[in-house]
């Protein structure tokens, strides 16, 4: 096709100056100025037609720019700080009355959205809400009007609303049924004065940071109905996905309201009870796919009571919420009063009660509590400057963070989990791969030994790409709520570091920025990237300072350069990288033969040579391995990995005390390495630890989701239930090893064992010959260098299982 | 062929090659957050406000002086251009998860997204003005802060430190050759 852009300076031109002239004359200007060039004219008239084409441009440039006019800087006294958020037709800002010098926040009305007589219904709806004044109703200070916009100033609470609250997961029990016996009040309070609010939802009851919740914009529903009722009518036959707004008002409409008759508070009281069913079960009872079948849901049909969903739902709760959704409003509670005084008795039963658990199961995707959630959040938004992403929220009903509470729950894995994605090299170099990958590993350690997020191992994490653009979902398949991504260049001896941190939940960015350093400086850029993450993700950073595993970094960059290959080659497992690695962990040592890693490096190299069949003599191997574990310990007392080799040289040596204290030494330096987790978990499975192993092994598949080496991990698991005697469960743990690979032979062996200690010899004869078809060489008592370090009791038996299964196989006993 | 119109404005360069730049990609990443709630609570029908997007961000930016702000001309080009790619985004990911790539991941809040936004023109509108800007940088300018950011005619002539209606003129130009680039290949003329 021909280029559109043909002579472009010369058409451009010309049609500028025909645009300049009267439209009736440009016909006449154009065969002057192009006389003789049919071309140029026929290019200038085709543009001319062409631009009636665009005039969508036109529309969205002057609609937009028309009606949603930047905010003025005042209205009436009041100066407007920043948008908090808009529903339907208003728009709430965060603004400043000088005149009291307090913040409010106004809610603002354009007359050109919703007409005067609306406006007007509006004010008067607010000062008969404005006579409301209880704690937990929203204050209203001030209606008025300027600008042709209608305004009430309210009472500015910081904190969320119930809504926000509930989409980051349920709430505990007894804090969802506290919340509703406060609303519960409110309504009562209201009700008395005989204000309604016929709106009353998730998103209109704000829960202040301290607990307080305040329902918000009483009384306004009913000026606004007009105007919901048309949206709805509009709406109502569209699916689900169109119409999420509207329904998230109408899910929580009452019978009467549905049917359009007449209201009174029972209607309200209606609107609290499937509030509190979704708080106590996490099920909106009548959300359906459209409006109209929600409508027709709300009228007709019967829901199960909600203990049915919710099985440790106390009695009084169940009756109290079913009698607020009775369809009938008179078999509802005659008096609002008497609704709230009944919640806060069951509220004060549950405080009472020790175990006031989770209000509903958690589901999956909101495994998350959400006190930690609104810790990390709290953190990120106290931690300094750089962390301007999340302060001074413009549109969120956020304004300020919460107290945070201290970073200490019992299981670290269960905090928010952050993955460090692999850093894109930019280097023009693809062996510079080998660099990026290191640098991107080194984080991941450096972001590990602050023991404050679970960091999810650059195994999982390096199979995405860091420059997915759904984030969102590289986190949730990670378990990872933050993502550390960015891209590395080393050239002409310096090294170029652009990172950022993301939440991947919220898609903000809550830090990035660019280093440029000269490669000398790696190792405390690393550290100061690192650090910056740390404390943008911790609320105290003096303390992750104490707490932070002291390093032992090589002086000289070229070791850890080569050392940095060797790690690179390890991780791949085959033969061949591990000669490279065992290469590259010598140079780093000649270079600096105190690097402490480097030792543990070439340590490992020997373990994966035992561990896979490689080595050339097993007993040379064995003391290479423990003489350079032993090394890397004493050169680097504080580091997890030297530990770590440790432990396997004690293993492969049979010292089972000796080869707990060193795992449990690497796990306390390093808690949330998967490697660590994994190999000083089945340490510990085969020394009779079993369910200390069990924690660290779960743990470690939590960090490490895709591991390529999670079938050794589960097989771990499968051990540790193996030395517990529970053979039921460490068959069904081996089958889930073997579903990964069918090949693991050991997994073949303890599927054997468990079979014929549960008196299944028949199944555990099949399931050793696979094992011998799989792997010939091995004795019976296979992985017998696994077993070395084991429990003496637990091998017996495992040796016994498979004597019984050897029995019905025909393999010979060895 | 490259344009003569260089120095139109003191940044023209930067703004053209897309330097790296932190206040674009903080003003970016603000807008990304604030254009994803904001999405979420638009009714159907309703216009995402990209010029209240921009205004507001300048509200906030203005006191950040750590990231350069040199004058509210500059942060409303930067922001222009950060809304531009904002949009762009939202499209390629809209239109990639209505092409069937994963939908696992349609979220209620993406589909809401697709309100007022014609997906397939906001990527068709770019593809023509990259073009555009080969051209003439100037007057892709103009349709990243008209079409994109809503900016007025005198915002942009203000930036521009030219007349409105010389705005007016170079926006009508913009939009003809835009028109032109996004019109369907014409069909080839029927073989007798």
């Amino acid at each position: 096709m021909e280029d559109p852009y043909h002579r472009f300076q010369e058409v451009d031109d010309l049609l500028r100056r025909a645009l300049d002239q009267p439209a009736s004359e440009r016909s006449s200007f154009l065969a002057e100025a192009c006389r003789g060039d049919a071309e140029l004219r026929l290019a200038v008239e085709r543009l001319l037609e062409a631009s009636d084409d665009n005039s969508f441009l036109d529309r969205a440039a002057d609609e937009s720019a028309a009606c949603q006019r930047a905010p003025a800087a005042s209205l009436g006294p009041y100066r407007l700080d920043s948008l908090l958020g808009r529903g339907g037709a208003a728009r709430v800002f965060r603004a400043h009355d000088a005149r009291l010098g307090r913040d409010v926040a106004l809610k603002v009305v354009s007359e050109s959205d919703v007409g005067r007589s609306q406006v007007e219904r509006l004010q008067t709806e607010a000062r008969s809400a404005s006579s409301l004044n209880h704690p937990n109703v929203v204050t209203v200070y001030d209606i008025g009007s300027d600008q042709g916009a209608a305004y009430i100033a309210m009472e500015l609470i910081e904190g969320r609303s119930l809504a926000e609250h509930v989409a980051e997961g349920p709430l505990p029990l007894d804090q969802a049924v506290d919340l509703a016996a406060q609303v519960a009040r409110g309504l009562a309070a209201a009700h008395a004065r005989g204000i309604l609010h016929r709106d009353l939802k998730p998103g209109n009851i704000m829960i202040s940071d301290d607990g307080l919740a305040k329902i918000v914009d009483f009384g306004l529903a009913k000026s606004l109905a007009p105007l919901e009722a048309e949206t709805v009518a509009k709406t109502v036959a569209r699916p689900v996905t169109a119409t999420g707004a509207i329904l998230g008002t109408v899910a929580y409409m009452s019978p009467e309201q549905a049917a359009g008759r007449p209201l009174d508070s029972r209607s309200d009281q209606f609107s609290l009870g499937t509030i509190l069913y979704e708080l106590s079960t996490g099920i909106r009872p009548f959300a359906r796919p459209s409006a109209v079948e929600t409508l027709a849901a709300i009228v007709s049909d019967e829901i199960p009571p909600p203990n049915e969903l919710s099985p440790a739902l106390p009695l009084r709760l169940t009756r109290l919420v079913g009698r607020c959704l009775e369809k009938d409003p008179a078999k509802r509670f005659e008096s609002t009063e008497e609704l709230a005084s009944e919640l806060a008795a069951i509220a004060a039963e549950l405080a009472g009660s020790p175990e006031a658990g989770p209000a509903a199961p958690p589901p999956a995707a909101r495994r998350r509590p959400l006190l930690r959630i609104v810790a990390a959040v709290a953190a990120v938004a106290t931690a300094g400057g750089l962390l301007w992403g999340l302060r001074d929220r413009v549109s969120e009903a956020v304004s300020a963070a919460p107290a945070a509470p201290p970073v200490t729950a019992s299981d670290p894995a269960e905090r928010p989990a952050i993955a460090v994605l692999p850093l894109e090299n930019l280097g023009s170099d693809p062996e510079d791969r080998y660099f990026s990958d290191g640098v991107s590993e080194d984080l991941v350690d450096r972001l590990s030994s602050w023991r404050m997020f679970p960091v999810i191992s650059h195994f999982s994490s390096f199979a995405y790409d860091s420059r997915s653009s759904d984030l969102r979902a590289v986190g949730r398949r990670l378990g990872a709520r933050y993502l550390v991504q960015g891209s590395v260049r080393r050239a002409d001896g310096r090294v170029r570091i652009a990172a950022r941190l993301v939440d991947s939940e919220t898609g903000s960015v809550l830090w990035s920025d660019r280093f440029d350093r000269p490669y000398a400086d790696l190792l405390a850029l690393q550290d100061e990237i690192g650090e910056t993450i740390v404390g943008a993700l911790h609320p105290r950073l003096e303390e992750a300072d104490q707490i932070r595993a002291a390093r032992a970094d090589p002086a000289d960059l070229r070791a850890w350069d080569w050392s940095q290959r060797g790690w690179w080659h390890w991780n791949r497992l085959t033969q061949r990288d591990t000669e490279l690695a065992r290469e590259a962990f010598s140079k780093a040592l000649e270079l600096a033969p105190g690097f402490g890693e480097a030792h543990a490096g070439l340590a490992l190299t020997h373990y994966v040579d035992l561990a896979l069949g490689w080595a050339d003599s097993e007993g040379q191997a064995m003391d290479v391995l423990e003489e350079a574990a032993r090394r890397a310990v004493s050169l680097d007392r504080e580091s997890a990995v030297a530990h770590h080799a440790l432990g396997h040289a004690l293993a492969l040596r049979g010292r089972r005390q000796e080869m707990i204290a060193a795992f449990h030494r690497s796990i306390e330096l390093n808690p949330m390495s998967a490697l660590v987790l994994s190999c000083a978990g089945e340490g510990m499975a085969l020394g009779g630890e079993a369910e200390e192993a069990i924690v660290y092994l779960e743990r470690a598949i939590r960090l490490s989701p895709q591991d390529p080496a999670l079938h050794i991990i589960l097989h771990g698991v499968a051990l540790a239930h193996f030395a517990a005697q529970r053979y039921d469960q460490s068959l069904a743990w081996a089958f889930r090893a073997l579903e990964l690979d069918p090949t693991f032979a050991w997994a073949h062996r303890t599927r054997a064992a468990s079979l014929a200690l549960l008196g299944r010899l028949d199944e555990a004869g099949t399931a050793l010959a696979e094992a011998t078809a799989l792997d010939p060489g091995s004795s019976l008592a296979g992985g017998g260098r696994g077993l070395a370090a084991a429990d003496p009791a637990v091998a017996t038996r495992y040796l016994e299982g498979l004597r019984a299964a050897g029995s019905r196989s025909g393999v010979a006993g060895g | 062929m490259n344009g003569t119109d260089d120095d139109w404005l003191p940044f023209a360069a930067e703004w053209r090659d897309g330097l790296p730049d932190r206040l674009f990609d903080a003003v970016y990443a603000e807008l990304k957050r604030v254009a994803r709630s904001q999405l979420r609570r638009l009714r159907p029908g309703q216009l995402m406000d990209t010029t209240s997007l921009v205004h507001e961000t300048y509200f906030k930016f203005e006191r950040q002086s750590d990231l350069e702000v040199r004058s509210r001309e500059h942060f409303l080009a930067v922001a222009a251009r950060a809304m531009h790619q904002v949009l762009v985004d939202y499209a390629r990911r809209t239109h990639r998860l209505k092409r069937g790539g994963g939908g696992e991941d349609l979220q209620l809040d993406e589909t809401l997204s697709l309100r007022g936004i014609d997906v397939d023109r906001v990527l068709d509108v770019d593809r023509a003005l990259r073009r555009l800007a080969e051209h003439s940088s100037r007057q892709a300018f103009i349709v990243q802060c008209r079409f994109f950011a809503g900016l007025t005619e005198e915002e942009v002539a203000a930036m521009l430190d030219v007349s409105s209606r010389t705005v007016r003129n170079e926006w009508a130009r913009a939009k003809a050759w835009l028109a032109l680039a996004m019109r369907p290949p014409e069909p080839p003329p029927e073989a007798t």
